[in-house]
């Protein structure tokens, strides 16, 4: 028997202002993420991600489509939304409290009020020295450090997080990267990762989705995605007809320094000795994987261009 | 649900510069006063002379504490504190912590009782402080303060002091009803209390614009709809607590049409009621509709 998904996402649509105001944020989105997985969700600004992640929340009442999350759809049976935490938009709070009596707030709210639990997590996020100080006196990193303490609070089986290391310093990023992973592979949880730091979702995901203009434009495994996609850097002079002698064959892109071709590692043989035969000195040819944020923008530009 | 409510209290008391300008200061202002008036009664004869013209009631004390959160001015300051409450959560960005927690019309039900009991407490403890003073004060100045503690006293007393406090907690829970919906249409504090404080205005303004659209369109009786306003049946149940009778409202539309209202004490319940059911239902459906997109 199948596992039932953790989020299924289907046909997800938002429009919002009418007529002339009318702007469509999220256009058909269709999604499956199965349990466990740490699933990345990337896209530029405006693409259409937080609002997605509104809908999985029910914070937003969909135009068309649904979600479910462990099979119950969540605008009818809102109470599946208790396996789920979250934090939306970088983490808010009421900055009159302190750190524990918003976490005391949030979790008596969800009827699931365990001060031990509360102690414990304040101790893991780094923040029981400071728990009793008001909201309105911490940094960003902190307050990011609470919204993940609160998005833990009921023990979810189900963490969505939007820009979950805003704010944080290089550490504190590896050590939420570090903290992420081991939730998924020690403890079975499901991430649903919403971020803008590239190198960071290659980093955790298993499975990435990527938002442009409310649509999904690529879905699949981080390592199926980027198979495939390397690239060889060329050292050569002149560069310019280095880099005319391989545009007839390649994709070819110079930085006045070097030129990135979009091809294999086999294709460097071939490749130099185009360029000997052309009176081209080479200096090195290197190969490179194409990194996450490479594909990304190649992708994202390439449906920026589709549209003009 | 206790721990909702318990939350809501924590989110509505843990505010403390806002519910001590805009609540607490009551209690304590009755306090201050009732201290300040007892140093000048101690220290001077003539204050202890001049002070009481007539020999105070503690139950006419107690229960009058409860006119501040039914009249015009009054219902402002709570209009104001229970906008800060429900336009603070657009504001503070703090729904998208709460809404996934817990069903909408719930976490609506809730803040509205929990601002109902807030507002409430504070006022009961006011009608304490109030009434133990003015008994200290009479003391001092060496006037009676009756009547005596008897049954059927104390019966009388505990009927008017509830409906008093009932009273308050309708008006409350009125004034919260009108910043709730403003804060939902402007989504912020500042515009939940401006527009909270226009409708309450235009609501206080209605006798004559209902006055002027009768003598205008000549169906004078439209002012009778006057009567269907929480602020003038809040009034209304308010004279009945304290003196046993309605209140008298005079419209004069033109020379001819003068009318003069008055209602039962059942009447007014009744619509204070229809109005606490109206605005309450209003709040959740349309905060169940309600996109929080920031």
């Amino acid at each position: 028997m199948t596992e039932t998904p953790a989020i299924r996402i289907d046909d997800l649509s938002k429009t919002f202002g009418r007529r002339r105001k009318r702007i469509e944020a999220v256009k058909r989105v269709t999604l499956e993420i199965p349990v466990g997985q740490v699933y990345g969700f990337l896209g530029p600004n405006g693409a259409g991600k937080t609002t997605t992640i509104r809908m999985m929340l029910d914070l937003i009442r969909p135009t068309e489509g649904h979600v479910r999350i462990f099979g119950r759809h969540v605008r009818r049976e809102h109470d599946v939304l208790r396996r789920v935490g979250a934090i939306v938009e970088g983490a808010t709070f009421y900055n009159f409290l302190s750190g524990r009596r918003n976490l005391e707030v949030l979790a008596r709210t969800a009827n699931d009020l365990n001060p031990k639990r509360i102690d414990a997590l304040l101790e893991q996020v780094g923040l029981a020295h400071r728990a009793g100080q008001r909201v309105k006196d911490y940094s960003t990193g902190m307050k990011q450090r609470l919204g993940l303490a609160a998005a833990l609070l009921s023990d979810p089986d189900l963490l969505i997080l939007d820009e979950p290391t805003n704010g944080l310093d290089p550490e504190g990023m590896h050590e939420i990267r570090q903290f992420i992973r081991s939730l998924a592979d020690d403890h079975g949880k499901t991430i649903f990762l919403s971020s803008h730091l590239l190198g960071e979702v290659e980093q955790v995901c298993d499975r990435v989705a990527i938002i442009n203009l409310g649509e999904i434009v690529r879905e699949g495994m981080v390592s199926e995605l980027l198979e495939g996609k390397s690239r060889l850097r060329v050292e050569a002079s002149p560069l310019d007809r280095a880099a005319a002698v391989l545009g007839e064959h390649w994709t070819v892109s110079s930085n006045g320094q070097w030129l990135t071709i979009d091809a294999t590692r086999e294709d460097a043989p071939h490749l130099v000795r185009r360029l000997v035969e052309q009176g081209v000195d080479v200096y090195q040819v290197a190969s490179q994987r194409q990194s996450l944020e490479e594909f990304f923008l190649s992708v994202v530009r390439e449906e920026a261009g589709r549209r003009d | 649900m206790i721990n909702l409510f318990r939350a809501e209290w924590v989110k509505i008391a843990g505010n403390r510069w806002v519910a001590g300008c805009l609540v607490w200061i009551f209690p304590v202002g009755a306090l201050a006063f009732m201290i300040v008036v007892g140093v000048i009664m101690a220290l001077s004869s003539t204050a202890r002379e001049q002070f009481f013209d007539a020999p105070a009631q503690w139950t006419e004390q107690a229960v009058a504490v409860w006119n501040i959160p039914n009249n015009p001015l009054g219902r402002l300051v709570l209009l104001g504190f229970t906008a800060v409450v429900f336009a603070g959560e657009y504001q503070w960005q703090t729904w998208k912590n709460v809404v996934p927690r817990n069903r909408r019309s719930l976490l609506i039900v809730i803040k509205f009782l929990a601002l109902g009991a807030f507002i409430v407490t504070a006022f009961v403890l006011m009608s304490i402080l109030w009434t133990v003073g003015t008994g200290v004060l009479s003391r001092i100045a060496g006037v009676p303060y009756g009547p005596s503690l008897t049954g059927g006293v104390l019966a009388d007393f505990a009927g008017d002091y509830a409906l008093a406090a009932a009273l308050a907690f309708t008006s409350t829970i009125i004034a919260a009803g009108y910043a709730a919906l403003a804060g939902m249409l402007t989504r912020s504090i500042l515009g939940g209390v401006l527009v909270g404080f226009a409708i309450t205005f235009v609501e206080n303004l209605l006798a004559p614009v209902l006055a002027l659209i009768g003598l205008l369109l000549d169906i004078p009786r439209i002012v009778h709809l006057y009567r269907l306003t929480p602020g003038y049946n809040l009034l209304n149940v308010s004279s009945w607590i304290n003196s046993d009778e309605a209140i008298e409202w005079t419209i004069q539309v033109s020379d001819k049409a003068r009318y003069t209202m008055t209602d039962s004490l059942a009447f007014s319940i009744f619509v204070l009621a229809a109005w606490v059911v109206g605005l309450v239902g209003l709040t959740i459906f349309l905060f169940r509709r309600q996109d929080i997109a920031s």
